[in-house]
């Protein structure tokens, strides 16, 4: 007989954070930990794949150990972890460690895709939002626009033809002086400067679909710094208003058109930029004048996490297994089914 | 003494399990970036996944030098299971692993057993050994060797020759040991040793060895 409620051990690998947590189908969340590799990659101005990997292999037990504090293994039901997409070598870290879960408790395991664990993070807190809604998924590595009509149903409307939202911000906060991730050291200097002292390019903002482009953007700051005899602390916080202003002005009219068009009433902001105060006052404004409803994930479950994969594997206990094939997959679509 | 033991560090995947003075191993070899089929491993070894487990006193795994993405995959699957299990896991050098087994040719007492194995084309991983009776004692510390040092090496001619590191002149070496290829049966004996000493083994401590960082750019 299967048990009403299930506990689920998530395991999240596929980029720069070790995180594990546990999700109890009727009391939640109920044990996370996460380890952040931010100063390690700080230095380099980027994520270094190999020195990623080196750290999870290194850190992954102790994580583990944390989030299940006082938790005994024996009550884990079964094993969720991100098997793409994301830097394969990491991947292969949470997907070997599962592996090793799943064989030593006799519990199944369940491949799951990061970006969908993205997508129902906001409901880990309780929240609900009947289907179909659009997500606006922002991060270091995807700027998309999907329409989510349930589980396992999903449609990308829009996404970036070149650089991530979040990949810009770390390159433009290198390109000023700043320090790694450049999201958060943007957003801080922001608040001192002006946002129309610089006039930067906001593309495709009237392009008849719901893509993105933020490489131009990107070239547009870098031709500025070259002009400027000497970046002074108050030019810096000009140029971050100013890049802010454009970039999450794009977000927000793609957004908004797709909601339009769509005719959907809800909207799910995700992802590591998602955090952006400014962006979240541009939704909220949107919020008000479509008469919308919004949900956001904490804070601290918008960027990376393993909450997020252990609730999206608490809804895919069909798709457990007690096979230790690979699925780790570094590019696998949205919608796409277990490689 | 039961020991389940691991060497996924190169072109090939080997499994042993030592049950006191008897090893049962297999060995297969594949292409460098196909991963292991742990299923496939313990079947062929007659080992009992569901249960088995329950009847060690410790399992270890070959630590490297070796391939990255192999050591990595395999310190993380063990990590895992001796924490559920609380079983001591023990990370063993490739260098020692290679060097264990060379010993098991050597008829002298008293031997040098120099062991090289590929990291790239210009270099390779390296250390030296003394074999003193049943007793391997490191003569240096593990670390970087260039090709033209291993070339000295091989014309010094003061003691026997292993593994994969070496350059072509290595082969025809009348002290140079092409029978020594690696396995998990060395990794199990050491293991074993190691066991005897009473020392603590956590898996948080059982990290793969690198011995090379690559150089990236800063910003």
């Amino acid at each position: 007989m299967q048990k009403l409620f299930m506990i689920t051990l998530g395991i999240e690998t596929s980029c720069d954070e070790t995180a594990v947590a546990l999700y109890d189908s009727e009391k939640g969340l109920i044990g996370e930990a996460v380890f952040s590799q931010i100063e390690l990659h700080g230095e380099y101005g980027g994520v270094i794949p190999e020195l990623a990997s080196r750290d999870h292999c290194q850190k992954i037990t102790h994580i583990y150990k944390t989030a299940l504090g006082k938790t005994h293994p024996s009550s884990i039901d079964q094993i969720a972890y991100t098997a793409g997409p994301g830097l394969l070598g990491t991947l292969l870290i949470g997907e070997n460690f599962a592996q090793g879960l799943a064989l030593a408790l006799n519990k199944p395991l369940i491949p799951v895709n990061h970006l969908e664990g993205h997508l129902m993070a906001p409901f880990l807190s309780g929240e609900k939002l009947d289907f179909p809604f659009l997500t606006l998924l922002v991060s270091g590595g995807h700027s998309l626009i999907i329409d989510v009509r349930g589980l396992n149903d999903y449609e990308i409307l829009g996404q970036s033809r070149d650089d991530a939202v979040g990949e810009a911000f770390d390159k433009v906060a290198k390109l000023i002086g700043l320090g790694y991730p450049g999201g958060p050291e943007i957003e801080k200097m922001a608040q001192q400067g002006d946002p129309e002292k610089f006039k930067f390019p906001q593309p495709m903002l009237h392009s008849d679909d719901y893509d993105f482009s933020f490489s131009g953007l990107k070239t547009s700051v870098l031709y500025s710094v070259q002009d400027l005899d000497k970046i002074t602390e108050d030019v810096q916080a000009d140029i971050c208003a100013s890049f802010q202003h454009a970039a999450t002005e794009v977000l927000v009219k793609k957004i908004s058109k797709a909601l339009i068009d769509t005719g959907r009433e809800g909207i799910i902001l995700a992802g590591g930029v998602a955090a952006n105060k400014l962006l979240r006052e541009k939704i909220s404004t949107l919020q008000q004048s479509l008469n919308i409803t919004v949900l956001y994930p904490p804070i601290a479950h918008c960027t990376d996490n393993a909450a997020m994969i252990a609730y999206l594997g608490s809804l895919k206990t069909n798709e457990a297994t007690y096979q230790l094939n690979s699925h780790a997959r570094p590019r696998w679509p949205l919608g796409d089914a277990i490689g | 003494m039961k020991i389940l033991s691991l060497d996924v560090s190169g072109n090939y995947s080997s499994i042993s399990l030592l049950h006191n003075d008897e090893v049962n191993t297999f060995t297969q070899t594949h292409d460098r970036k196909d991963r292991p089929d742990w299923d496939k491993l313990f079947t062929r070894i007659g080992f009992d996944s569901k249960e088995g487990f329950d009847s060690l006193d410790g399992m270890a795994f070959a630590c490297g030098p070796g391939s990255y993405t192999a050591l990595r995959i395999t310190a993380s699957f063990l990590k895992a299971i001796a924490e559920v299990k609380k079983l001591p896991l023990i990370a063993i050098s490739n260098l020692l692993s290679i060097a264990h087994e060379a010993s098991q040719w050597i008829d002298e007492a008293d031997a040098n057993i120099y062991v090289a194995l590929e990291a790239d084309k210009k270099e390779s991983y390296f250390c030296s050994y003394h074999k003193n009776s049943h007793k391997l004692t490191p003569l240096i510390s593990e670390g970087i060797m260039q090709m033209d040092e291993l070339l000295d090496l091989l014309k010094k001619d003061d003691g026997y020759f292993v593994g994969t590191g070496w350059p072509t002149e290595a082969e025809n070496h009348q002290h140079f040991l092409n029978q020594v290829i690696g396995s998990a049966e060395p990794i199990a004996i050491i293991a074993k040793q190691s066991l005897e000493t009473g020392e603590s083994f956590l898996p948080e401590d059982a990290n793969p060895v690198y011995l090379k960082t690559p150089n990236y750019k800063k910003s």
